[in-house]
């Protein structure tokens, strides 16, 4: 559990930096497919820019760390029964979609979240090893028995919370004071079919 | 010869009214005209009055020595570092709501589907430690309310809030998923957050009530 609350080290930054190509430039290595978020908007890019084009790999690598460590404070302090097995149980095998440990984990979802806002299908991680962004999530969550209200629990307290202690913009909405937690973040999370990818499984 | 008569029968009777009283000490009506009857316990929740047995966990709860803040901590009617399973148990059969318990007992999950609601209760031994819930509403009016009422209620019991972020308003919050409206109070040995959060699907209010700082 403490590898959750690992500092990410500047070399393993700038590994992530390399293996997205420019950070923030938009024209990540030559990507062979698209996330959902890859389409939307946010309302702060005067080009109309997707999230990791708008943000970069940078605060994609920052927003990853941040969900761990609060994910960290919330397993150690809170004992994760309202984030469900799928952090309590890292690294166990049991059930067979936990059984990557907890460096492996943080790796996937950092691709993850790169792939499904509109960055490279890959990338190399703060440990130097390559991810896949493109990730099957019904199996992923299979056996782990996240509940509706658990979802729930994780995006209020854990990826909002990320979002904004990262830097990415919650205006009121209006161009002066833009939004883009809801305008280019949200749809991928809040979408039925992603949510029931994950939920109940 | 007649004296040890007389002895024997001293002696019987005093095993035998010493074992009528053992046998009435533990009748609960007896227990409760002594007010020896524990808080958060049922009628038929025995326990040895001489300490043998297992003791209902909210009585241990109570009994555990630690320092306990003196100035309110409001917990949805819990008290934190007080109350025991017992007090969580007896609260959800008297709401009709179901509860399972997780990790050994040391959390409690309970799940009211008339409100959409669900908790999470851990314990630090037998001592309520946190409650976490999460409470679904199907518009932004409903989760203003319940923001606006929770916080109030917190409000006056322990002043201002620490920290404040984002609009709690029904139409501020209906403008985009995600929207989230948050307050955070930290006081020693409590902390309390609300956050009201457009789900796109509904809305949520979460609510966190926990010991420490």
């Amino acid at each position: 559990m403490q590898l959750f609350l690992r500092l990410t080290t500047t070399l393993g930054l700038f590994g992530v930096l390399g293996a997205c190509g420019a950070a923030g430039d938009g024209k990540p290595d030559a990507p062979t497919a698209k996330g959902p978020g890859a389409v939307l908007r946010c309302q702060s890019s005067a080009s109309g820019a997707n999230a990791f084009d708008t943000y970069g790999a940078t605060a994609f690598v920052a927003v990853n760390e941040e969900i761990f460590t609060l994910v960290g404070t919330e397993v150690t302090t809170h004992g994760a029964s309202n984030l469900g097995d799928s952090f309590g149980k890292i690294g166990s095998g049991n059930p067979a979609s936990t059984t990557h440990d907890a460096a492996t984990f943080k790796g996937n979802l950092a691709a993850f979240l790169v792939f499904a806002y509109g960055g490279p299908t890959e990338i190399t991680y703060t440990d130097g090893k390559t991810y896949a962004g493109e990730q099957d999530m019904p199996t992923a969550h299979t056996g782990l028995n996240i509940t509706a209200a658990q979802y729930d629990y994780f995006i209020a307290n854990i990826v909002v919370p990320a979002l904004i202690n990262k830097g990415v913009k919650h205006g009121a909405g209006t161009a002066a004071d833009p939004n883009d937690i809801s305008s280019c973040f949200a749809p991928v999370v809040t979408d039925p079919s992603f949510k029931a990818s994950i939920v109940g499984k | 010869m007649r004296t040890r008569t007389k002895m024997a029968w001293w002696i019987g009777g005093a095993l035998g009214v010493a074992t009528l009283v053992t046998v009435a000490l533990h009748l609960a009506p007896v227990r409760g005209l002594l007010g020896m009857k524990p808080l958060g316990s049922g009628s038929k929740s025995a326990f040895c009055p001489f300490g043998y047995g297992k003791q209902p966990a909210a009585t241990t709860a109570r009994r555990a020595p630690r320092t306990i803040p003196t100035s309110p901590r409001p917990a949805l009617g819990f008290a934190l570092d007080v109350s025991g399973p017992a007090d969580v148990a007896l609260w959800a059969r008297a709401h009709g709501i179901r509860c399972t318990a997780q990790h050994g007992g040391s959390v409690v999950e309970c799940a009211d589907s008339a409100a959409a609601t669900t908790s999470w209760f851990r314990f630090d031994g037998l001592a309520l430690a946190e409650i976490q819930t999460a409470r679904r509403s199907p518009d932004a009016r409903g989760v203003a309310t319940a923001f606006a009422l929770t916080t109030s209620v917190i409000s006056a019991v322990i002043g201002a809030p620490m920290t404040f972020d984002g609009s709690a308003s029904a139409d501020d919050l209906a403008r985009g998923a995600l929207r989230q409206a948050m307050v955070e109070y930290r006081r020693p040995g409590y902390r309390a957050v609300v956050r009201a959060t457009n789900m796109g699907d509904g809305f949520v209010l979460t609510e966190t009530y926990a010991t420490g700082s």
